[in-house]
C-alpha cells in the first residue's frame, strides 16, 4: 500500500512536470507558429533622407507591427542624388537583418 | 520586441521626368513584396528567444519624393524620401469616381459614352457611391446605353477589376474586353436607388500592350444603371 502510494505519487509528479512542460511549450509556441503567413493590407515603410533608418508599420491578417529600423537598408530612389531628367532610377528596396530594428507587434492577438 | 527578416519591395525602375518648375516632385510606381519576404520577432535583443516567424505577402505603391533645384548651368533632382505604402495597388483608370467631371460631361482622358448605343451615357450627381458624382445610363424609353474607358496594359499578368453598380431593372452588365474580345462580365443586380451594396469584382489575364476596355452596359429597357468607384489594378 505504501509502495503503491509512493509509486502513484512519483507518477503523478512526473505527469505534472510533463503537463507543465507541455503547457509551457504551448504558451510559448502558439503565438509563434499558429500563423505561417500574412497578407499585408496596410501600413508603410518610410526612409527620410539618405542616412535615416526606416520607420515602418505593417497591418495584415492577424498581425500588426510598429517598428523603427536599426540601419538605413537599401531604399529605392536613393541613387538620385543628384540626378537629372532621363536618368533611370531603381525603385526597389531591400531591408533585412539588423535593418528591421525594434518596436511592438501583435500576432494572433498576442503581444 | 526585436525584429529580423527581410522585406523586399519589388518595383520597376522609373525614368526621371522633366522638371516642372516646382520645388518638389513625387514619382509613384507600384510594388509587390518579394516572395521571400518574412518577419521574425524575438523577445530579446540578442535574438535567442524567437516568438514568431511569418512570411509576408503584399503590394502597394512606392512614392519617391524629390527636391528639384532649378539652376544654371545645371538643374537637378535630389532624393528626399521614399515611402512604400501597402494597399490595393495603382488604379489604372482615369477619373474612376467621376469626380472630375461637371455633370453631365464625360470624355477622355477617362470615360466615353459608347457611340454604338442608342442613347448617351453621362456623369451625374444623382446616385454617388462615394464623393459627389457617379456614371449613369438612364432612359425612359427602350434604348440601350453604354460607357467605357480604355487603357493599355502596362504589364503581363492578372488584372483585378472592381465596379460599384446598381440598377432598377435586370439586364445591366459590367465587364472588360481585352483587344476587342470579352474577358469578363457580371450582371448588375437591380438593387435600387443608390443601393450599391458590395462591389462586383472580376479578374482576367492580359499581356503588356493589350488594350483593355472597361465597360458598363444598360439594356434597351426603360430605367437606369449607375456605376461609381471603378478600379482596374494590374500586376506588378
Amino acid at each position: 500500500m505504501t509502495a503503491r502510494t509512493s509509486r502513484q505519487k512519483h507518477v503523478a509528479r512526473a505527469l505534472g512536470v510533463a503537463f507543465l512542460a507541455i503547457g509551457g511549450g504551448v504558451a510559448v509556441t502558439t503565438p509563434a507558429w499558429a500563423q505561417q503567413s500574412a497578407i499585408v493590407v496596410g501600413g508603410d515603410l518610410t526612409v527620410l533622407g539618405l542616412t535615416s533608418v526606416p520607420q515602418w508599420t505593417l497591418v495584415g491578417d492577424g498581425i500588426s507591427v510598429v517598428a523603427r529600423g536599426g540601419d538605413t537598408g537599401n531604399p529605392g530612389g536613393h541613387t538620385c542624388f543628384p540626378c537629372v531628367p532621363g536618368n533611370i532610377i531603381e525603385m526597389s528596396g531591400l531591408f533585412g537583418g539588423d535593418t528591421l530594428g525594434s518596436g511592438s507587434a501583435v500576432v494572433n492577438g498576442v503581444l | 520586441m526585436f525584429f529580423a527578416g527581410e522585406l523586399g519591395f519589388h518595383a520597376n525602375a522609373t525614368v526621371m521626368p522633366d522638371f516642372d518648375g516646382n520645388s518638389w516632385r513625387n514619382v509613384t510606381v507600384p510594388f509587390n513584396l518579394s516572395t521571400d519576404s518574412f518577419l521574425t520577432g524575438y523577445a530579446d535583443v540578442l535574438q535567442t528567444q524567437q516568438l514568431f516567424r511569418i512570411q509576408l505577402l503584399g503590394r502597394g505603391t512606392a512614392t519617391l519624393q524629390l527636391q528639384q533645384t532649378l539652376g544654371q548651368p545645371l538643374s537637378t533632382y535630389t532624393f528626399s524620401s521614399i515611402s512604400y505604402t501597402f494597399g490595393p495597388g495603382v488604379n489604372l483608370l482615369e477619373k474612376p469616381g467621376f469626380e472630375e467631371y461637371i455633370p453631365p460631361a464625360l470624355g477622355v482622358p477617362g470615360w466615353v459614352s459608347d457611340p454604338m448605343r442608342q442613347t448617351p451615357a453621362k456623369s451625374e450627381s444623382n446616385q454617388p457611391h462615394t464623393g459627389a458624382n457617379n456614371g449613369a445610363c438612364f432612359t425612359p424609353d427602350a434604348l440601350d446605353c453604354g460607357i467605357y474607358q480604355e487603357v493599355t496594359a502596362p504589364s503581363t499578368g492578372t488584372y483585378l477589376l472592381t465596379f460599384y453598380a446598381t440598377a432598377d431593372r435586370d439586364g445591366g452588365l459590367v465587364g472588360a474586353h481585352v483587344n476587342g474580345v470579352q474577358a469578363v462580365s457580371s450582371p448588375v443586380a437591380p438593387r435600387g436607388f443608390r443601393n450599391y451594396g458590395g462591389a462586383y469584382t472580376m479578374t482576367f489575364p492580359a499581356t503588356a500592350g493589350d488594350t483593355i476596355r472597361v465597360w458598363m452596359f444598360s439594356p434597351a429597357i426603360p430605367g437606369y444603371v449607375v456605376v461609381d468607384d471603378v478600379s482596374l489594378i494590374g500586376p506588378q
